[in-house]
């Protein structure tokens, strides 16, 4: 038989029936290619190959890319490659590769992450202003008005609406929260009363651990605080 | 009964996997990604590399120059994916895809240039003069009638290659449908020459019997 002579497909195949729908994964050409599948498996292979020339290009290709160079097949020469590189290099500088582009995407990165923190930092807030709020009326623990004041049991989220006995309002409240030993735990500034001499203020879910608390109310008269009134709560454990 | 499966030694066959190229090209691109010595690894790379890329495009029928250039486009096309390698294939996979992907590129851009190439009368160069008349030969294209009956003889033929065992099938479809090489069925067989060539030898007789035709004797014939 003659290499040369003439075939049933004709000398270029102009009209090849069309592959088949379905190709194996290109890994398994790779495997194929390298003998790392069974016998059965190169079959499955060899069977898909008579039908399709897409996984018959790449195989070849494949081939052609892998096999070592045949006696007397000419390449690159040393000089030729040392120059291709140095245009390549010129290339690759002026497109920022060697210097510029890494410290591009760290850049992006972190500016990435950053952005990522902002907005979820936003999202968290918003969805907190957006919960519900119940709200505690509290009266002052040395208040006078029919024996101590009990200890008001609070579920956060909260409005605290902190009664006052004094006889006189200030331009600006602060309150400060303390634990039953005396550590400050939340300082909230600029309340204003209201009018009806009440003055209230916000506590949010997660703003307070559960347990018995102390609210200091303090007026600011001048920048210098007085004690207004000493108020007391507790958040349940289930907070 | 199917022909053994290593009818001979496959020439050229399985390179093995990966290679040491391979491996090399991984472990500097690990630190090409980290950072480290860019230019140096990168240089690396190109040297591990570009013979082979090279000789794929000779071996694809390009040019010396041609394929000079098409090396440079390779790397630089590597330079642009390679903070996003993962290694989660083999670096040489992706090394031939993208020859691929810049040789289709190549041809395509080819094709373009000449169909969009001006047209210019024979004797108008011949005369020296720059402008007038063109001669242009319209393409005729190939015949309607002429595709379909290449188009039933080919379907004919794909039904007759079901009746023959496997490895044979293969041999016969990759030669009279794709029109293969004896060599190159028999690499992607991984078969020698000589059982490839048993194979289509027998093939072809069968083939002829099932379409009802006379194989030329002693000839690897279209006309069968």
């Amino acid at each position: 038989m003659s290499e040369d002579a003439e075939d049933l497909r004709g000398p270029s195949t102009p009209e090849a029936l069309p592959d088949p729908e379905e190709h194996p994964d290109p890994d398994r050409l790779y495997a194929y290619q390298a003998g790392e599948l069974t016998l059965e498996e190169d079959l499955e292979i060899q069977e898909h190959l008579a039908v399709c020339g897409h996984c018959t290009e790449l195989l070849l290709d494949v081939q052609s890319f892998t096999a070592p160079p045949a006696p007397g097949e000419a390449g690159l020469s040393e000089f030729e490659r040392a120059a291709g590189w140095h245009q390549l290099r010129a290339r690759l500088d002026r497109d920022g590769f060697f210097s510029g582009r890494l410290h591009k995407h760290r850049f992006t990165a972190v500016a990435a992450v950053f952005l990522v923190a902002v907005l979820g930092l936003s999202i968290y807030s918003l969805t907190r202003k957006e919960e519900p709020l119940n709200a505690a009326t509290l009266d002052p623990l040395d208040s006078h008005r029919g024996g101590p004041s009990e200890i008001e049991e609070v579920k956060l989220p909260v409005w605290l609406v902190l009664q006052s006995q004094a006889e006189t309002s200030y331009p600006e409240y602060r309150a400060e929260i303390r634990d039953l030993e005396g550590r400050t735990i939340r300082k909230i500034p600029r309340l204003h009363q209201n009018v009806a001499f009440e003055v209230k203020l916000k506590l949010y879910r997660g703003d307070l651990p559960p347990g018995e608390y102390r609210l200091d109310l303090l007026g600011l008269r001048s920048g210098r605080p007085e004690k207004v009134g000493v108020y007391g709560f507790r958040i349940p454990k289930s907070e | 009964m199917e022909p053994s499966h290593g009818g001979g030694d496959p020439p050229g066959g399985g390179s093995p996997s990966p290679s040491p190229e391979d491996d090399k090209s991984r472990s500097l691109i690990l630190q090409i990604q980290a950072g480290i010595d860019r230019e140096t690894n990168f240089r690396r790379i190109y040297d591990l590399q570009s013979q082979r890329v090279y000789r794929f495009f000779r071996r694809k029928g390009q040019s010396h120059e041609d394929s000079k250039d098409l090396t440079q486009d390779v790397f630089f096309r590597v330079s642009r994916g390679l903070e996003a390698f993962r290694h989660e294939s083999r670096f040489e996979r992706w090394l031939i895809e993208i020859a691929r992907h810049v040789l289709s590129n190549r041809v395509r851009s080819r094709k373009t240039e000449k169909r969009d190439a001006p047209e210019y009368s024979i004797d108008a160069i011949g005369d020296g003069d720059d402008g007038g008349a063109t001669l242009q030969v319209a393409d005729p294209g190939p015949d309607p009638l002429d595709q379909a009956i290449s188009r039933q003889q080919r379907l004919a033929l794909r039904e007759a290659l079901k009746d023959l065992p496997t490895q044979m099938r293969t041999c016969c479809g990759l030669r009279y449908e794709r029109g293969l090489k004896y060599e190159e069925i028999a690499k992607l067989m991984k078969l020698s020459i000589e059982t490839v060539k048993a194979h289509l030898h027998q093939g072809r007789k069968r083939l002829a019997v099932r379409l009802g035709v006379e194989a030329a004797p002693g000839k690897d014939k279209r006309s069968l």
